[in-house]
């Protein structure tokens, strides 16, 4: 399909500009693969809500959002590391 | 002469912006919080005036208290139960934390009261204000002037600007909390931009001349300087 309109709302959405930032948040900080495997786990979330949860994805998007900054503010990959290392103190 | 309609309607309309601005540099300046929940909030105080004209039928004017409240109530519990658990963190942190609420508050005002469009449509309208060449409606000069609104006009009903005045005047509260605790030193770079936006307007420094005395009572923070 062709399109000759780029309609701003689509590609300039604000939404757009946070997911990066949740997506980064999610994977970890300062971490490499971090923010890859917080975009993968983000989008595949959405797609999985876009299509059983039509009504409320913008909400879920917030949950996550929420939930990250109070119980992960890490993201998960220095939190993988940190388990690791701990586990691999005692041995 | 089109041209100071065109500025009459801008100024009107900014006044209206400017009343739900104050609310948002106050947060922002007292608190280091950039609230993105702000507009949301505003606009569920319309949705409040809104059916509390239309199923009980208090008129706007009177509303406002109640929406005020209610929003008080509910700023202080977001405030208190989320926000204030990562209040020590940069400010883009909360920034992306107030966004997240504000999509969820989004939604659930969706879902709630589908994407209608929908108007107050008073029962005794303020009409137009004729000056010289100039037609101003009448309750948008009403939003705008509404320091003046508490007269005993009754007719005269500013829709979302009182609300979005009295969310902001009712996030106040919170924040005279947290200046009184422990860590102010945090607060300094906050109140230092506060001073200068005081500069900026009477407005902001009415406000700020009511929280300098004692207005930890949300009822004295609520009411219009």
């Amino acid at each position: 399909m062709r399109r000759s309109v780029i309609d701003p709302p689509d590609v300039f959405d604000v939404l757009l500009a946070i997911k990066p930032l949740v997506m980064v948040m999610l994977g970890g900080l300062g971490t490499i693969f971090g923010p890859a495997i917080g975009a993968l786990i983000l989008i595949a979330f959405e797609e999985f809500v876009w299509r059983n949860l039509l009504t409320i994805h913008a909400a879920a998007l917030g949950v996550i959002i929420v939930v990250l900054i109070l119980f992960l503010p890490n993201g998960i990959v220095p939190l993988l590391r940190e388990r690791l290392a701990r586990r691999g103190k005692p041995a | 002469m089109i041209y100071l309609q065109i500025a009459a309607n801008g100024l009107v309309l900014g006044g209206l912006y400017a009343c739900i601005a104050v609310g948002f540099s106050l947060v922002w300046g007292v608190l280091n919080v950039i609230n993105i929940l702000h507009g949301t909030f505003i606009v569920l105080g319309s949705y409040i005036a809104y059916f509390a004209y239309v199923h009980a039928g208090i008129h706007p004017f009177i509303s406002v208290v109640i929406a005020g409240g209610a929003l008080y109530a509910l700023g202080h519990a977001i405030h208190a139960g989320i926000i204030n658990r990562v209040i020590a963190a940069p400010v883009l942190i909360t920034l992306t934390l107030t966004f997240g609420l504000d999509l969820i508050l989004n939604n659930a005002m969706l879902v709630a009261f589908t994407a209608n469009y929908r108007s107050i449509n008073l029962a005794h309208p303020l009409g137009t204000l004729e000056i010289g060449p100039v037609f101003l409606p009448g309750d948008r000069v009403a939003a705008m002037a509404e320091h003046d609104a508490a007269d005993d006009r009754a007719g005269h009903a500013a829709k979302p600007a009182q609300h979005a005045d009295h969310e902001g005047f009712a996030e106040e509260a919170p924040a005279v909390e947290r200046r009184n605790g422990k860590d102010d030193a945090q607060q300094r770079p906050g109140r230092a931009r506060h001073q200068r936006a005081d500069a900026e307007g009477d407005r902001v420094d009415a406000v700020h001349a009511h929280r300098d005395n004692g207005a930890a009572n949300p009822a004295v923070a609520q009411e219009p300087p």
